[in-house]
Order: C-alpha cells, then sequence, then structure tokens
C-alpha cells in the first residue's frame, strides 16, 4: 500500500504514517469490506510484471497508475480509484494536512 | 452469545426517513411500537466534526458502498435517523407531474395529488422546514446563481429542515449542533415522550419468516459495531419495513418474498461533482453546504415523469472534496492549496429506473448499467455547470472526469464532447437509491400495491424509497415522508 500511496498521495512523505493508519482501520472495520483493498493491492502488486509494483521506482510507478485510470479493463479502473480514494481522504483528513490548504478545521472543542 | 426475544404489536424496520417517521406517528397513536435500526445511536455531542471518524460511525460501508461496476458511490445513513442523520436537509416535495405520470404510466392512482400535498405538509410542519434566508447563503451558493443568472438559466435557494443552524458547514457528517432536524430529533423522540416506542440500536434484520400470508416474526442479529454479538427474534402483529432502496430489497429476498420484481427498477439518481477555483475567498466548507439550485434545465411532464438536470451548489470537508475531485498525486495539492478559494456543485441527472440489487450474503450487490441517453444528459449537465462556473468567474474549473484536463475558458470545454464516459473514470454519487420494491397493482411486476402492503402478505408494508415506480423528486426526505403518511393512513 505504501508503493501505491507515495504515487497518489499529495505527499509522498506522508504514505508510511497513512498506509499504517488506513491498515489499522480496516482492522478494526467490517471484516468483508476489509478484504476488498488487500486483494486490490495484490493485483497491482502482480500485474507490474516479475519484480512487482513495489520495487519499481516512482516515476514507473506513476506510469502503471496512469495506465489504470485510464483502462480500457474496467476493473483497473476501479481498483485505481478505491487507492485515490483511500489515499486522498486519509491524507486531507489528517489534521497534519491542514495548514497547507487552509483549512481551519473542526469548530467543536475549541 | 446472546439471544433475545421481543414481542411487540408493530416493529418497524430502519429509522430513517420513514421507519423514523412511521414509529414515531404510530407510537403517538396509541400503537406498542418497536423500532430496530442497524447503526448506533450518535449524539451530537459525539459529533467530532472530523471525517475518519464519522464515516464510519454514521456511514452503510463507512461511506464505501459503491455499484458493482464501482461507477457510482451510494451514500446511506446507517444510525439512528438512517439518511437524515447525514444528508443535506433540503426539503423538497414530490411534484405533481410525477404524481401524473405514476398514474398514467403505472397506474398509480389511489391518492389523490391534494392527499400527497396534505402529506408533504405534516411531515414539513414536523421536521422544521423553513426557506433559507438570505444571509444563510454562503458564497459557493451566491456564485452558482450568479453564474447561472449570467447564462439565463433559473435557480433559487432551498427549503431546508434546519433550525437553529449555526453555519459550520458540518452537515454531512453529523450536526453537532442538534439543529438539523433528523427523525433521531423528531418522530422518534416524540414517539419515545409517549411510552410507546422501544428503539433497539445494533440490530440487523435478517429475514421475515412467514406462512400463509402473514409475517410471523422477525429476525436478525444483534451487533456490536460489526461483530455479530447475539440473535433476536421478533414476535409482531404488524411489520413495518423501511430499510431503504438497497436493504428493504435484500430482506424481503433473504425472506423469498416479493415475487419477481424485488430488486428490481433500481434508480440511483446518481450526481456529478464539478468543482472550480475563483480569485476570491469563497469557504465552501462553511455556512449551509447546500443552499441554492439552477433548476432552469430540468424538466417534469406527466408522459416522463422528472428530467434533463438541476444543479445544486455543494460544500465539503477536505476529504470528501478530494475523493469526489478527479485528481491525485502532488497535481492535487497544488489544486488543493486554495482550497478556501474553491467552490463546487452537484449535477443531478434523474435517471430512469434500469438497475437492481442482488444479495450476496448479508451484502447487497448493485448493478448499475448507465443508459447512453442519460449519459448525454450528464455530459450536458457537467458542460454547463463548468460555463456556470467561468461565467460567475471561475479561473479554473475541475471536471469529474479521470484525467480530463483543468479547464481555463469554455474552449478547453470542447474535448468534452468526445470524452469517454465510463464506470469508475465518471465520478458519481447516489444519495437517493429508490424503487426497488416498486408500487403498482400486478404483483409480477411491482412489489407492493397501492397501499404499500407487500402483495400477497396481510401484515407488511414497506414504506421507504423503494416504494417510488420512478425518481419521485430530486430529493428524497419529503417524499418518502409523504409515502409513509400515506401508508399509515394519516391522511
Amino acid at each position: 500500500m505504501e508503493a501505491a500511496f507515495e504515487v497518489l498521495l499529495p505527499d509522498k512523505l506522508a504514505a508510511p504514517r497513512l498506509a499504517l493508519e488506513v491498515d489499522r482501520f480496516l482492522a478494526g472495520d467490517d471484516p468483508e469490506l476489509a478484504e476488498q483493498l488487500p486483494m486490490a493491492l495484490l493485483l497491482l502488486e502482480h500485474s507490474a510484471g516479475f519484480s512487482g509494483f513495489h520495487r519499481m521506482n516512482l516515476a514507473a510507478r506513476r506510469q502503471v497508475l496512469e495506465g489504470w485510470e485510464s483502462s480500457e479493463l474496467a476493473h483497473r479502473r476501479q481498483i485505481f480509484q478505491a487507492l485515490r480514494r483511500t489515499a486522498v481522504m486519509s491524507f486531507f483528513a489528517s489534521p497534519e494536512s491542514w495548514d497547507a490548504i487552509g483549512y481551519d478545521g473542526p469548530l467543536v472543542g475549541r | 452469545m446472546k439471544d433475545v426475544e421481543f414481542s411487540t404489536e408493530i416493529c418497524v424496520i430502519g429509522s430513517g426517513a420513514g421507519g423514523g417517521l412511521a414509529a414515531g406517528y404510530l407510537a403517538q397513536a396509541g400503537h406498542e411500537v418497536l423500532l430496530l435500526e442497524e447503526g448506533a445511536h450518535v449524539k451530537a455531542e459525539q459529533m467530532t466534526q472530523r471525517e475518519e471518524q464519522m464515516l464510519p460511525l454514521l456511514y452503510r460501508d463507512g461511506g464505501n458502498q459503491f455499484s458493482a461496476d464501482g461507477g457510482v458511490s451510494v451514500l446511506q445513513g446507517r444510525a439512528l435517523g438512517g439518511s437524515t442523520v447525514i444528508n443535506m436537509a433540503d426539503v423538497v416535495a414530490i411534484p405533481e407531474s410525477v404524481l401524473d405520470h405514476w398514474a398514467q404510466v403505472y397506474g398509480v392512482d389511489r391518492f389523490t395529488p391534494e392527499q400527497w400535498a396534505k402529506a408533504a405538509g405534516i411531515a414539513a410542519q414536523a421536521i422544521g422546514a423553513n426557506r433559507i434566508q438570505s444571509h444563510e447563503v454562503n458564497r459557493n451558493a451566491q456564485l452558482l446563481l450568479q453564474g447561472g443568472r449570467a447564462l439565463g438559466i433559473d435557480g433559487d435557494v432551498f427549503e431546508h429542515n434546519r433550525v437553529g443552524c449555526v453555519g459550520s458547514g458540518y452537515c454531512l457528517i453529523g450536526c453537532a449542533y442538534n439543529a438539523k432536524k433528523s427523525t433521531a430529533l423528531t418522530w422518534i423522540p416524540r414517539g419515545m415522550a409517549t411510552g410507546n416506542l422501544r428503539v433497539e440500536t445494533g440490530a440487523r434484520v435478517s429475514r421475515l419468516p412467514h406462512q400463509y400470508g402473514r409475517v410471523r416474526a422477525v429476525e436478525g442479529q444483534l451487533l456490536d459495531k460489526h461483530t455479530v454479538v447475539g440473535r433476536f427474534r421478533v414476535k409482531a402483529e404488524r411489520i413495518i419495513l423501511a430499510a431503504g432502496a438497497i436493504h428493504s430489497p435484500l430482506i424481503l429476498q433473504a425472506s423469498l418474498l416479493g415475487g419477481p420484481a424485488v430488486g428490481q427498477n433500481l434508480s440511483l439518481q446518481p450526481q456529478a461533482p464539478v468543482s472550480a477555483r475563483f480569485p476570491e475567498s469563497v469557504r465552501m466548507f462553511r455556512g449551509i453546504p447546500q443552499a441554492a439550485y439552477l433548476d432552469g434545465r430540468e424538466t417534469c411532464t406527466p408522459q416522463a415523469g422528472l428530467g434533463g438536470f438541476r444543479l445544486e451548489s455543494v460544500g465539503a470537508t477536505p476529504g470528501m472534496a478530494a475523493v469526489n475531485g478527479a485528481g491525485w498525486g502532488p497535481e492535487l495539492l497544488e489544486a488543493f492549496r486554495d482550497y478556501g478559494r474553491i467552490g463546487a456543485a452537484l449535477c443531478l441527472v434523474p435517471d430512469s429506473p434500469t438497475g437492481q440489487v442482488r444479495r450476496d450474503g448479508f451484502r447487497p450487490v448493485i448493478d448499475y448499467p448507465f443508459s447512453p441517453a442519460w449519459l448525454e444528459r450528464m455530459r450536458e449537465a457537467i458542460e454547463t455547470c463548468a460555463r456556470v462556473f467561468l461565467a460567475s468567474g471561475a479561473e479554473q474549473v475541475y471536471l469529474p472526469l479521470a484525467g480530463y484536463p483543468v479547464v481555463q475558458g469554455v474552449d478547453d470545454l470542447k474535448a468534452l464532447q468526445g470524452w469517454p464516459l465510463l464506470p469508475a473514470s465518471l465520478n458519481l454519487i447516489s444519495a437517493h437509491p429508490q424503487g426497488t420494491c416498486r408500487m403498482g397493482k400486478d404483483p409480477q411486476s411491482s412489489v407492493v400495491d397501492l397501499g404499500f402492503g407487500v402483495h400477497g402478505i396481510e401484515n407488511l408494508q414497506v414504506l421507504d424509497a423503494s416504494v417510488f415506480p420512478s425518481t419521485a423528486s430530486s430529493h428524497t426526505m419529503l417524499p418518502v415522508m409523504q409515502a409513509a403518511l400515506l401508508g399509515l393512513g394519516a391522511v
């Protein structure tokens, strides 16, 4: 997941932290739902040839994901969107990202 | 594992616009009612205004429910109050032309337009409906109206069911101020105050055993969040099913009820988000997130029902805004660096009932093919929305299409004509699933009769958006309440 997040996230430095958070979130959520993302990652990992997605350099990973985003294969687009959504939601829901975009955060508890 | 038995006069399944109303109304009328809700009772003081905390608490699948091909994100509430806890609080009744359409095309003619209107009045009053005041219209909504005026597209501000709104902007992840008058704050507590209504949360209904044309019991599982911790069985004389247009058909299918039409005729009324960056402060994330709409291109006729399209202002918190854009990677941060200058709207395009819901264990499988005619209307809606934003001064417009370049002028919209509109490439949201337990006279093509009773079953009614023969309105809370009141004989 970290390999995909490094490319999908607005800031790749946040990838290790957020990948871990998503893992933890999935573990505590609906077990049936939690199976889907790891399966998507497995498909991505093995589609990229012998060495695997996570071993590719950043530019090559980006190229793979761009290919999936506009793929003619519906399941590739679906997997891309699931990963994109998970990545950008985890990034922007996180208070660490708010200063950079000028969002002043929740009003309760102020 | 707990094993619990309940006994009651009336059992209501689901606590949203239909079930919450039914439970409260019947309890106030002196009936003994048990209300079952799969989600939790999340109170105002638990609403943290944090997306990653509230989405799992308030939404079905934490907001990750999709159609089978990933084409449409289907948003539904899963908490006491159902989707009335997480909706935009828009109060829009069923247009009279839709009622005429249902009568002419589907034979749904038992109630007069006057009765539907009276039901709308009762429901609107009960949830505190009022017109959004001009000082409550945020900049995002003003820009939509302004662009509409420049292009000659009519619009207005909404009626809503917020009372004492502070304008925090967090409607989609639960009101921390008890201002949005969901069923959890209106019908349900009024019912409970009579002593006749008991509420069980964390209760997921799995089936309705039946014999000789009567449902004998309501069976299901007790949940602690998502973990099954026990089973329950409810003995009731009368059952009201109001689990929404995705889950009501699922429960009927699991019970071998509803005939061949159950789960068919799904409308999702998908909406596509378009956002734009302006040269001024917009702060769409503050104020009423959906205050205004442009309906100048919407059509409504007795022959075809609701058609055309409408554009509605929409504000969103950062995560939801990013998810519903099309961008990713460092470019997304570049676009979001000026989050305070971004405005957004939804292109709402009424559809035909062409989808279906199937069962996979307890999970729904939502099949929803796009029709070519609907896609062309969506293409027109997206283009119109971009033109509206450009007319109101946007510097950049972001279309909900994977890979579409940033739009900086009307010339950049030319590529939209040939652009493929594919599932999981065109970004779509559904907040108004309808139609899967369609009302009608023929048990082969419909699920409930004109009195909302499941064909052939004497003590089971369906009172939610699944009964609508075609899309009822551009917003479904008030239409569901209208239907529920008619089904209960309140009018």
